[in-house]
């Protein structure tokens, strides 16, 4: 009886096993016949926008534009861009005299070069299939470049979902494509207590259900350090060139204890740039972005309308200091906050007229001048009364973001009162200038990437050293601010004002 | 010198009509030929893409097409008919044989010097009145011996008794109970043995109750092609694999140093019952020629009944497994072609149940193609060997028989799995 069943047990063996494998072969091989790449006509392309795009302003002074997708292809999920879609968005970038940009390019704009005008980075999250079946060849009908963000532990694995290395492969000897890390197998959620809570792998201490805690720091570190080690790894064993950035997955950079803080520190000590990705805003790097090692991306998803990639492009498109008429463009304007804010623009002139005891900063189109940093500001600055503490300002290379945790703003400040200047530095004290007491004050601000030089009713001139770590860490457009003392204390005049 | 097709002739009518019959069969043939072949060269293709599959399908439509060509060049080798006169002894052994005495006649009648015949009926203790039927022959023939059993035996064992009745044997010819051998037949096959290096040599049987129904009619076909082709392939390097128990003569010299072995033969700790012409074969197939005997006729009945058929099939099955590697063993000194032919005849038949799996799971899920090459591939081969009968047997209603082919195909591919769970167990199941 007992023998009975080994035999038959064996005999089932001998059945099933090879036709397991026979199974799992033509599985294997309908994919591979089965996905074949696609080349997807794009749809209409609307004139008007191309004519759009083709007037967004140009600034040799600007950040690079990038726009993130993920995957391209027909399910159902809301991060799914349809292969029509995508190529009319690439159709309209093509017609629109638009080029688009290698990671050559990125590393040489972080080394200080200009971008080309009229330039876009267009990457891809994940490394999911659409990106070789769709996208490529879109790519390949419109010469166009991209990068795609690999989760190197999922190449292969879920198919038909993700590309596999082969495919990758492909990618990489089009020359279209630039091959960069989005974590080996950390692209998850993990449990982050015993209640089974999840959260980012990279953000998060982990639940270690087997000693019922948390992993400590350096658990933590050694997790993450290996994740972001392995994928950089799994490249170069598939004879891929290794991949100087990262993009975050969710855009998960900031763990929410400290002891995840080690994270921006991991992923700078492997690769040169990490990269973020905005959902909604219009967003290109800042320069306290640069500073901390990241990059900006907008998002382009399923609900991205075309006519809204080309708002986005447009907006964050760089308006060049020397065209630049801020107090004749009353939109761009934001608040100390980066809100929309109303200026008072007349006659090409700014008024600022904040309530009594308050300050009023107005900044100018930040996104849009996020990298000048080759620039002469002159500016007449009145209001002034005489024993009135009124005070005006001028703030140039001012980030368009705020500086990260520990990170200081390369940004110069220029405080004007009725008979003094001074010249601040982020939190450093203002030193301050006499100046002759006047009502109006005439203000010259030579700005580079190396120093700020700042002449007041043509007096000597101040010159601030700047410090950045990078080359990029410096830059941004000008802001205007104001404060009142009193009832009686005049409104903040700017006039006059020539950039160039 | 008998040949094969002399053989054929004297039992095919030649009529003025069956020249053109036959012309139209030959252009039949290898109008699928040419067409299996250019589908082969198209399928080459798949080689890359595939290369298990478009491997196996070359493989085994060389090893069918190689068979038929290993065959056609088996030619019986000149016998010197004249000085060479062994004392040959018929040995039947008998259970429960409705037939016996039709069987016993036929050996009897035929055309051998009696002083030189011996005809030895051995009853293993039928269930029936086998035995008084027996006797009741024997009265009236007196040159037969007759050996009852006291106790059942089983087939061996009866055969054995059989050869140590008839001590002073040059030859051994086993005839199953139901089989009729011709007159000329002892005479020709015996004639094989004037070489000194054959050891055992396969009569060629064909059906009696071939006419009965389109089972039987099947069966006719497969005996025919089992013995024309495979075992005119395997007698050209003398390595029959399997002389069948229906007729089959053997060198008592051969025979007797491995009497014992084989007659207690055991598989996997219990006695071995039935597959005893294959396993016989197999104990002498190694030092000794084994050839088949195209032109020493028998007749055989075959089972009518599908229940009875499958039973049979099952058993073959089991010693076809059971002796697979001991052949192995055996054939492994012959030529290389053998060698190789055999290899396969052994591992494809492994491969069949993924092929079926193929042309009926795999390929219709996946690629929404139903079993449409398996059934045509399957059906060529049968074609093939239904022209080929028709070609030799001009019997009616003949392409019933190419349903065999697919027929057996089938069985072949259910039955292997389940002779593979039970190889153990050794019933006969026919009666």
């Amino acid at each position: 009886m007992a023998l009975t069943a080994v035999s038959a047990s064996l005999v089932a063996a001998y059945l099933a096993a090879p036709s397991y494998w026979q199974w799992h072969r033509a599985e294997e091989r309908q994919q591979r016949l089965e996905i074949v790449q696609v080349d997807t006509p794009s749809g209409a392309v609307d004139r008007r926008l191309v004519h759009e795009l083709r007037d967004a302003t140009v600034s040799s002074q600007s950040a690079p534009i990038i726009i993130t997708y993920h995957d391209i292809g027909y399910n159902e999920s809301p991060y799914t861009v349809t292969p029509e879609r995508f190529a009319t968005q690439m159709q309209l970038i093509h017609d629109a005299g638009w080029t688009t940009l290698t990671i050559d390019q990125l590393d040489g704009w972080l080394d200080g070069d200009p971008l080309p005008p009229h330039s876009v980075l267009v990457t891809f999250d994940d490394g999911a299939k659409g990106v070789w079946r769709y996208a490529d060849p879109v790519l390949a009908r419109l010469g166009m470049h991209a990068a795609v963000f690999l989760i190197t532990g999922f190449v292969g694995t879920h198919q038909p979902y993700y590309m596999t290395w082969d495919e990758i492969g492909q990618l990489h000897s089009s020359g279209r494509w630039d091959l960069q890390a989005h974590t080996h197998l950390g692209h998850v959620e993990v449990p982050v207590d015993a209640a089974g809570n999840q959260a980012p792998f990279l953000t998060s201490l982990q639940w270690l259900a087997d000693h019922g805690r948390k992993e400590t720091q350096q658990e933590y570190h050694r997790r993450v350090l290996q994740d972001l080690s392995e994928c950089k790894r799994q490249f170069r064993a598939h004879g891929l060139p290794e991949p100087s950035y990262f993009a975050y997955p969710f855009s998960a950079h900031e763990g929410e204890s400290e002891e995840t803080e080690p994270l921006q520190e991991i992923v700078t000590s492997l690769y040169r740039m990490a990269l973020l990705d905005d959902a909604l805003e219009i967003r290109t790097s800042s320069s306290s972005d640069v500073q901390a090692g990241m990059i900006q991306r907008m998002d382009i998803v399923a609900a991205t309308s075309t006519d809204l990639l080309v708002d986005k492009l447009e907006q964050a498109s760089p308006i060049d200091p020397k065209a630049s008429r801020p107090f004749a463009d009353p939109t761009g304007w934001v608040d100390g906050t980066n809100n929309p804010a109303p200026v008072d623009l007349d006659a090409d002139t700014l008024q600022i007229n904040p309530d009594p005891g308050e300050e009023v900063i107005r900044t100018y189109a930040p996104i849009r001048s996020t990298m000048w940093t080759d620039y002469t500001i002159e500016v007449d600055v009145s209001g002034f009364a005489p024993d009135d503490w009124t005070t005006a300002g001028v703030t140039v290379l001012k980030p368009s973001r705020a500086p990260f945790d520990g990170n200081v703003s390369q940004q110069v400040d220029v405080r004007i009162r009725g008979n003094s200047f001074g010249i601040g530095r982020s939190s450093k004290e203002f030193a301050d200038h006499p100046l002759l007491q006047g009502n109006s004050h005439h203000v010259v601000i030579d700005v580079t990437a190396q120093r700020v030089t700042v002449s007041v009713d043509g007096d000597i001139p101040q010159v601030i050293e700047l410090d950045s770590n990078r080359s990029r860490g410096v830059g941004g457009g000008v802001s205007f601010w104001a404060y009142r003392q009193s009832e009686a204390s005049p409104p903040i005049v700017f006039s006059n004002l020539t950039i160039r | 010198m008998a040949t094969i097709a002399a053989a054929d002739r004297t039992i095919a009518s030649v009529r003025p009509a069956e020249f053109g019959v036959k012309v139209v069969i030959v252009m039949t043939l290898l109008l699928i030929v040419m067409l299996i072949f250019g589908y082969k060269v198209v399928s080459l293709q798949n080689m890359k893409d595939e290369p298990f599959w478009a491997a196996y399908g070359l493989v085994i439509t060389a090893f069918i097409f190689t068979r038929f060509g290993l065959a056609a060049l088996y030619r019986p080798p000149r016998r010197d008919t004249e000085n060479y006169w062994p004392v040959v002894a018929i040995i039947v052994p008998a259970y429960n044989e409705p037939d016996i005495a039709r069987t016993l006649l036929h050996c009897l009648g035929v055309d051998y010097p009696r002083e030189l015949l011996r005809v030895v009926v051995v009853d293993d203790k039928s269930s029936d009145d086998t035995l008084r039927r027996i006797t009741d022959f024997a009265a009236e023939h007196p040159n037969l011996t007759v050996i009852p059993h006291e106790v059942n035996g089983g087939k061996r064992r009866a055969m054995a008794t059989g050869m140590a009745a008839a001590d002073d044997a040059d030859l051994f010819v086993f005839i199953d109970s139901d089989s009729q051998v011709t007159r000329d037949a002892i005479r020709v096959i015996a004639s094989y043995f004037a070489d000194s290096s054959v050891g055992a040599v396969c009569g060629h049987t064909d059906v009696t109750n071939l006419s009965h129904n389109i089972l039987t009619r099947m069966q006719a076909m497969q005996y025919y092609i089992a013995f024309r082709i495979y075992k005119s392939a395997e007698a050209l390097f003398g390595s029959v694999t399997c002389c069948s128990g229906c007729f089959s003569a053997y060198r008592a010299d051969a025979v007797r140093p491995v009497a014992d072995k084989w007659l207690n033969q055991t598989f996997l700790g219990r006695p071995s019952t039935f597959g005893d012409d294959r396993s016989l074969t197999n104990y002498l197939l190694r030092d000794w020629r084994v050839l088949y005997a195209p032109d020493a006729q028998a007749y055989t009945n075959v089972p009518e009944h599908l229940k009875q058929f499958l039973r049979q099939q099952l058993r073959w099955k089991k010693s076809w497994l059971r002796e697979a590697p001991r052949a192995m063993c055996a054939v492994r000194r012959k030529n290389p072609v053998m060698v190789v032919m055999f290899a396969l005849s052994i591992v494809l038949p492994f491969i069949a149940p993924q092929v079926v799996m193929r042309a009926f799971v795999v390929q219709p899920h996946f690629i929404s193609q139903l079993p449409f090459w398996y059934f045509g591939g399957v059906a060529a081969i049968a074609v093939i060997y239904g022209l080929f009968y028709r070609l030799h047997r001009p019997v009616k209603r003949w392409y019933q028989g190419i349903f065999f082919t697919m027929f057996y195909t089938i069985i072949l591919v259910l039955q292997m799995p389940y002779a593979m769970v039970t190889i153990r167990d050794s019933k006969w199941g026919t009666r």
